[in-house]
């Protein structure tokens, strides 16, 4: 009842004509940026941070927590229509809702993101509202053997991300913790394959890389094909979903959501490894693993809705105990303390009016989102209908402007370029770099925390299994190493009866 | 009509070309132009946050836009290069700090030997506090030596931004002075160092005030120390390092504006007092009080450069007698 009461006063805050301003231009501006392909919400956090001086705190957290899941919430339009994450974590998108897109089935694929991402939106803030406090402390459970192993379990998972060879898939994903590695090294304070640049001293970054490989890949592959001229005839009855489709969605966006909330918690993951992991998981519990990447309606709504999820759970590290849990939070953190607010364990209590203001706003800025998202749909349709030579110019320069900014180095904008091209030639040889990017990312997670795991326990690799999470992680390792094995052994079976008979 | 296009070009490219040097010629023009701030961290975070009030302060006071562009890589050797390189002109400036452009100095030479900027005020000193996971069975750093000492408390690890960074390098000499032997873990920034010291991964950090005041008065942390120079207003009951006999172990990060070397010295002043000036406002001073950020302006460039120097000195003394090894030899 309590709870209820502090939320009927943060909706009293949040109403406020103001805030509900400040709540419907941070989603606006979320839903555009998510939507323009290359430009985070982090830079645009960061830009607006200094207008956010002048306004009080509760609204400036309000614009800017809407601008952070307005661009989770919209990230996949782009994702779907172009095969271009909209908003970086939108990747794991791509793999399936482009493939819808090409079979006409871009309005169902566009629906069910906007149905999951606001009920994984909804579920995210209700985590938030009852548990929040509590959750925080959950979130220190997992310490370096914790994550290595949960990592380890997610790594596993790049093995059955694509559809390609298992060696192209391989050589992608090891191509991807190769990259992990350039930069500083945390754990000794040296560079490594860095050629002594200092533009790679902080790493490649991941936006540059998604850029590159999705995008720039992307408009190249257009550059022979004869011009597509408005073709994609969709009738507005096929637009929407049909119940079957529902039928097929539901499950995986109650499944999304599940991990996405849980994973957001950790300060240590985040939205992008949470859309992963229910990918992957989504493919594991799939009767016909072979419809995905080819357009698996589970395969947009779950990762969509784990994304959400973990979009909205990841702001409890932050408002439970002033743990900056990615670049974004950092900067609302900053925002906070401008504000004269001290974040910290004692948030809720000293700032009730902040806390329940901010969440409540989430509420009808989830609402929002949806109402922006949901008739949109008709218009992004069209947006196919666009020839490409007046669309990629445009969507090239807003990629360029979005790397650009990231730290203001023309170095990315050219490294984007270069991972362009050898995108561009992966496709010629179908290497899906859905497992590039998942290395990438998941690479630099382990390797320090597995460093880490064995600095603490003086070399010791029993410190793995003695944390009794890192050692339950361990086991669901195993058993997925023996399904893989399994089903490779069956598969073969299956393939050389094929040949014999 | 081209050829009147051409002129006309022409004209344009030709006062182009002559703006800069007739902004040169008067020198009392300065600024009439956007300013740019180099800073080499990402957005969030004391340097950032320095370098965007100034910003906001310079543009009002002299009405030309002033933009803050972050380009964080190899501890500033990229913001530090960029600076170096610029137009020195007074429109390019650096807010770097003691890591940036006083450590690394000392740890990377190879990075840092072509670096020549010239320094025109300090603008803050951020308080760090030695703090401990609050379930740490001691009362004070007495305690705390004692119970290493005498084995009562066992394989204590501290944690740090990385081998090189001031938190390690404290640590690792607060150690050493007093005979202890403890394990370093390094983290990627503080949203990995707070859960490692919440969850009693580490015991022991460095912390900046802001980080660590609200979990100490939570008491999920205990404060121990502090490296301000004398006790701070929100923590009375907590010693300084000082007081406590540790001298210049414990750093109180610095935040200055520099500028590339060959800058006109009367540019350099012009922007010297506007800064002085805005340092001194207390509507700048509460802002920064907010944030447990100090303002502490120099008296004059000449004396900033000369505190950049012996501060360079010093952690040169330090990196080398500590044998702290960062650059590839």
């Amino acid at each position: 009842m309590d709870i209820l009461q502090q939320l009927a006063h943060g909706f009293g805050i949040a109403l406020t004509m103001q805030n509900l301003g400040y709540c419907l231009l941070g989603s606006a501006i979320g839903t555009m940026v998510g939507v323009l392909p290359g430009i985070s919400p982090v830079t645009t956090i960061a830009m607006l941070l200094p207008l956010t001086f002048q306004v009080p705190a509760v609204s400036a957290l309000i614009m800017l927590s809407g601008i952070y899941y307005g661009a989770h919430h919209a990230g996949s339009t782009t994702a779907i229509m172009l095969n271009m994450p909209g908003e970086p974590s939108s990747v794991v998108v791509c793999m399936d809702g482009h493939p819808m897109a090409k079979q006409g089935r871009a309005g169902i694929a566009l629906c069910v993101s906007a149905i999951g991402s606001f009920f994984a939106g909804c579920v995210g803030i209700i985590v938030i509202t009852l548990f929040s406090p509590l959750l925080s402390e959950a979130g220190l459970l997992f310490g370096a053997p914790e994550y290595t192993a949960l990592v380890a379990v997610a790594l596993m998972t790049a093995s059955v991300m694509s559809n390609g060879s298992a060696l192209s898939t391989f050589g992608m994903a090891v191509l991807g913790l190769l990259l992990g590695t350039v930069g500083t090294d945390v754990g000794t304070g040296l560079e490594r394959y860095t050629f002594g640049l200092p533009e790679l001293a902080e790493g490649v970054d991941f936006v540059v890389v998604a850029v590159g490989l999705f995008a720039f890949a992307e408009v190249t592959q257009h550059i022979n094909a004869p011009e597509r001229r408005g073709a994609l005839s969709v009738k507005f009855s096929e637009l929407f979903p049909r119940l079957s489709d529902l039928k097929q969605a539901f499950p995986a966006i109650f499944r999304g959501t599940g991990i996405g909330a849980a994973l957001g918690i950790l300060p240590g993951t985040g939205p992008l490894v949470s859309a992963f992991v229910a990918y992957a998981v989504e493919r594991q519990v799939a009767k016909d693993k072979s419809r995905f990447g080819k357009g698996a309606i589970e395969g947009v709504a779950a990762p969509e809705s784990a994304d959400n999820a973990a979009a909205m759970t990841h702001f409890i590290p932050m408002l439970g105990l002033g743990i900056p849990a990615g670049p974004a939070m950092a900067m609302m953190l900053g925002a906070l303390m401008i504000q004269g607010i001290q974040p910290g364990p004692q948030l809720m209590a000293n700032h009730a009016d902040l806390f329940w203001g901010v969440v409540a706003s989430m509420w009808i800025g989830n609402l929002m989102l949806l109402i922006f998202n949901l008739p949109m749909v008709g218009v992004w349709i069209k947006l196919l209908t666009t020839p490409y030579r007046f669309l990629y110019p445009g969507i090239i320069l807003f990629c360029c402007i979005g790397v650009y900014s990231v730290r203001n180095s023309a170095f990315d904008v050219l490294m984007a370029a270069g991972f362009g091209l050898f995108g561009m030639v992966a496709r010629q040889f179908n290497c899906s770099p859905a497992p590039l990017v998942l290395g990438l990312v998941l690479g630099p997670i382990f390797e320090e925390n597995f460093r880490r795991s064995l600095t603490i326990s003086k070399g010791d690799p029993m410190i793995f299994l003695e944390h009794p999470i890192s050692a339950g992680l361990l086991a669901l390792f195993a058993v997925f190493v023996v399904i893989a094995v399994l089903t490779g052994a069956r598969t073969q079976k299956h393939k050389l009866a094929e040949e014999s008979a | 009509m081209r050829r009147k296009l051409f002129n006309i070009t022409k004209t344009l490219l030709t006062l182009a070309a002559l703006a800069p040097a007739l902004s040169m010629a008067h020198a009392e023009d300065y600024p009439s132009k956007t300013i740019r701030i180099i800073v080499p961290v990402p957005p969030g975070g004391p340097t950032d946050t320095v370098a965007r009030i100034v910003a906001d302060r310079l543009h009002t006071a002299w009405g030309q836009p002033v933009i803050v562009e972050n380009k964080p890589g190899g501890t500033g050797a990229l913001a530090n290069q960029t600076v170096n390189n610029a137009n020195p002109d007074g429109y390019t400036i650096l807010v770097g700090n003691v890591s940036t452009n006083a450590i690394t100095f000392a740890t990377d030479p190879e990075k840092t030997k072509d670096i020549k900027l010239k320094g025109v005020s300090n603008l803050i000193q951020v308080p760090g506090i030695l703090s401990a996971n609050g379930g740490l069975p001691v009362t004070s750093i007495q305690d705390l030596i004692a119970k290493m000492k005498s084995g009562e408390l066992k394989d204590v690890k501290y944690g740090s931004g990385g081998v090189g960074t001031y938190p390690q390098i404290d640590a690792l000499r607060f150690m050493t002075k007093n005979g202890l032997e403890a394990t370093h873990i390094a983290y990627k920034g503080a949203g990995q160092i707070l859960p490692a010291l919440l969850a009693n991964e580490i015991q022991l950090e460095f912390l900046n005030e802001a980080s660590g005041l609200p979990l100490i008065k939570s008491g999920r942390l205990k404060g121990l120390a502090t490296t301000w120079t004398e006790r701070l207003p929100e923590l009375p009951d907590v010693p300084t390092m000082q007081e406590l006999g540790y001298g210049d172990i414990g750093t109180s990060a610095w935040h200055g504006m520099f500028v590339p070397e060959k800058t006109p010295a009367d540019r350099v002043n012009k922007l010297y007092t506007a800064v002085a000036a805005i340092m001194a406002d207390p509507d700048t001073q509460k802002k920064l009080a907010d944030q447990y950020i100090k303002a502490t302006p120099s008296k004059s460039p000449e004396e900033f450069s000369q505190f950049v120097d012996s501060e360079r000195a010093k952690w040169a003394k330090i990196i080398k007698d500590n044998n702290i090894e960062v650059a590839p030899q």
